[in-house]
This record gives structure tokens, sequence and C-alpha cells, in this order.
């Protein structure tokens, strides 16, 4: 599993705008958002703000850094469901 | 919490299978009982569901990864936490976890003890914080009275009778388990003071909540005719509740005619409202779902007498609201700013004001049809 990350400005209509698209193996497979200052003890977190396929879940983590966001994110789409 | 007056119960996850059982056995001669040890968050996750513990040891490095997801689902369950670390893990703790107390690896069983015994003291003093006056004094503000008489037209009689039978309400700290999925029912729960909702838990931590119970709701009429409970009732906040023995609910529904109707209706309008909420996570956008949630609140309330001026007491936290409307968290509270930066709610210290009802009721689509108010709703 090869995931790549590209820096993306984000609408979510909030002061949340920094992102992260999340590719994996050449395909888009989640849209991750760091979390403003409005978030208070969540801020800095980074934010699923979207996951496709095995990466959707209505329960939408948040992850204390790129690196755990990415991990989560292997174990989800090597996930034998 | 487990119900009162039970030994407390500590979840024990530590992926060491030995040190697991070492810290077991030290906690059991101290007088707790074990849930656990668990090896996995999965597996804490599971005997989470089967009882709410009333403390809980937690490995930060438990075998399949994500410890963060059982802190989160210990936390938004109110259960205090220890956590157990290996050296500078404590930097990369996720920041709203950074204030959780923990011991550094390999812990002495003596040391786990009194932390978990200071960590219990704290939170029982926290519990006992008063419990806040949502009601007003006086008989007049019986909030299943004020309920029960905008439903039916009651007698004094009838009155006299809803008084006495929730004349002595017993008081439960936040997080009090009413009853629990898989009990035998035994009673109808009644509010008189605080919020309590209706939930299920799945084994992966997350919570739905189904409804809410304010002053003057009461759950499940018939459950009594049920083996054993589908749910979990709990209590949000500091509560007052009464529990009507299934003589007494029998006997008003034989006995009181008019109680008994209001208190039929009262049960469709929770089986409409349930339509309502399943409306609002299914169809509705996260900013239409909480102007909805915060409307119905409002006319709730404001039948029993609580919602003076367009305000009343919102004693839930962002994550309540979130297991509520179906959102994250994150989005909860940046669907609270949207609804405060469009002047619609100001929200403080778990007060909540709506500033413009009109709009906020134009927003959500929200019409009171369901809430079966007659005349008050209009207002």
């Amino acid at each position: 599993m090869n995931l790549r990350l590209q820096p993306i400005q984000v609408a979510t209509g909030s002061y949340d705008t920094e992102g992260q698209l999340v590719f994996a193996d050449g395909f888009l497979a989640a849209v991750l958002v760091k979390l403003s200052g409005f978030h208070q003890d969540m801020a800095g977190m980074w934010f699923l703000e979207a996951g496709f396929g095995r990466v959707d879940t209505p329960n939408r983590p948040t992850f204390s850094d790129l690196d755990e966001a990415q991990d989560w994110i292997e174990r989800q789409l090597e996930r034998v469901r | 919490m487990p119900q009162m007056g039970q030994q407390r119960a500590i979840l024990l996850a530590e992926s060491d299978a030995v040190i697991g059982m070492d810290l077991s056995d030290a906690l059991e001669r101290s007088g707790y009982r074990v849930l656990g040890p668990a090896r996995t968050t999965a597996e804490a996750l599971r005997l989470l569901v089967q009882r709410k513990p009333d403390l809980a040891f937690v490995d930060g490095a438990l075998k399949d990864g994500s410890f963060i997801e059982l802190a989160h689902t210990l936390r938004r369950l109110d259960v205090p936490i220890l956590v157990h670390l290996e050296a500078g893990q404590d930097q990369h703790l996720t920041p709203d976890l950074a204030g959780v107390p923990w011991l550094l690896k390999p812990a002495l069983s003596f040391d786990v003890v009194a932390a978990l015994r200071e960590l219990m003291a704290a939170s029982v003093r926290a519990r006992a914080a008063p419990v806040p006056r949502l009601r007003p004094a006086g008989t007049a503000g019986n909030p299943l009275i004020r309920k029960l008489s905008g439903l039916t037209t009651l007698s004094d009689a009838d009155r006299v009778t809803l008084a006495r039978i929730s004349a002595e309400p017993r008081r439960v700290t936040p997080g009090t388990d009413l009853v629990r999925e898989g009990d035998r029912p035994d009673g109808v729960f009644l509010v008189m003071n605080g919020v309590a909702v209706r939930h299920k838990l799945r084994v992966s931590g997350a919570r739905q909540i189904m409804a809410y119970l304010v002053p003057g709701d009461l759950c499940d009429l018939d459950v009594a005719l049920l083996s054993a409970m589908d749910h979990t009732i709990t209590a949000l906040s500091a509560c007052e509740v009464v529990r009507l023995a299934p003589e007494t609910v029998a006997d008003l529904l034989a006995n009181h005619p008019q109680i008994a109707r209001g208190l039929r209706k009262a049960q469709l309008v929770d089986e409409a409202t349930l339509r309502e909420w399943l409306v609002n996570v299914g169809r509705r956008s996260a900013l239409e779902r909480l102007a909805h949630l915060l409307c119905e609140l409002l006319l709730r309330l404001r039948a029993v007498g609580l919602a003076p001026g367009d305000s009343y007491e919102l004693p839930v936290t962002q994550m309540d609201l979130a297991d509520t409307a179906g959102l994250t968290p994150v989005h909860v509270n940046r669907t609270l700013g949207e609804l405060r930066r469009q002047g619609l709610i100001e929200l403080r210290t778990r007060r909540l004001k709506i500033l413009d009802l009109p709009r906020l009721r134009a927003l959500a689509e929200f019409r009171p049809n369901y809430l079966h108010l007659g005349d008050q709703a209009a207002a």
C-alpha cells in the first residue's frame, strides 16, 4: 500500500480549511482536514472529513497527526471484510 | 455508572497477559470487581457494552492499535480513566486526552490501586455537585402534572394522585444507568428533573441516542410486558427520577381514566418524536438536524414551564449532541458555530437561548404537530 498526500484547501463552511488529499496507490481514498483553533481541545488534530470505499465510516475519527491518520487509513484499506 | 449499592467495577485493559493477571488479582483483593483483563481494544469495548465500569485502567499499547478510540469511548460514557504508558508516550496523547492521569510502565500494583482509589474519590466528589434546579418550586411546578394537563383534562383528584406518585424522586448522578439493555424491566421511570436518554452502544464503542427524556417524561408504559430491555436508559445530567412499580402503572391505567388517556397520548407523542428523529438522521443536513432538535426541546421544555424567554438548560455535551444527531463532534461544533454566526442561538455554560425562533423554525422546517401540544405550540 502506497499512500501519498497532497495539500488542498477544503471549503468545509467553517474555519477548518487546511486539508490533505490522501491517495492510496493513486486512488483518492480520503480527505483529511486540520482542525482550527475554533475546536479548542481538538485544535491541531486531523479530522477524517471524507473517506471513500473502505475508508468511509459514520464515526469519522480525529487523529493527533498525519502519521496516525495514515496508519488508520492503511488499516482500514487492509481490513478483510 | 453501575446501579447503586453494587461493588465498584473496574475495566482492566492490559496488553501483557502476565501484568494483566497480576493487576487483576491486586484489584480484586482491594475489593473491586474486575472486568477483563482485556488484551485488545476490541475486547475491552465488548466488555464495556456488557457492563459499564466505574473506573478504567487502560494500557497505552493495546494489541490492536487504537487505544485512543477506547479512551474516547470511556470519556463519552463518563468513566474516569487511568492510563498505563511507556516513557515519553504521554507526549503523543491527543490534545483532548492530555489531562488524563497516567502511570509510567511498569507500574507496581500497589501504585495502581492507590491511583485508582484517588481517581474514584475525585470522581465521587465531582458527582456530588448539586443537581441543577431545573424545576420551579411548588406543586404547580410538578412537570408530570404540567405535561399531562397539556394532553388531557385532569381532575383535582388526578392531580393529587400524580403528585403522590411523583413525590419522592431519587437523585442520580450523571452517567447513571437507570436500566440496561438485557435487564428485566422493573417498572417505569419518570424523569422529574434533568435529562436522561435512551441509547444503544455498538461493540465498536459508537453510541446512538434515540430519545431524550426531559422533566415530566416517562418511558415505556407497558415495558413490564417485555422480558428484557432492548436498549439502555441513562441519566445524561444529574437527574431526579421516580421508578413507578408495575402495580402503580397498572392502577393508573385501570382506575384513573384521564391519567391513562394522558399517558397513552404521551406514548404516541414519543413514537411520533422517534419518527421525526428518524427523518432527522436520514434526511436532514447537520444544520437542519440541530436546528430541529433545539426547536423541539424548546417546545417540550416550555410545555413543562422550563423554557422562560425562549431559553433553557441544555445539560449535554457536544459528544452527546453528536450521538443524538448522528454527527461527529467536529460537525456539531461547526454547526453550533454556524447557528451562532447566523444570530439564531446563544449557548453559554450549557444554557441555550434561542434568539430568533421564526428563523430557526424555518431553517429546520420545524412543524410542531407531532408533539400534539394543542394551543401551547402556537406561541
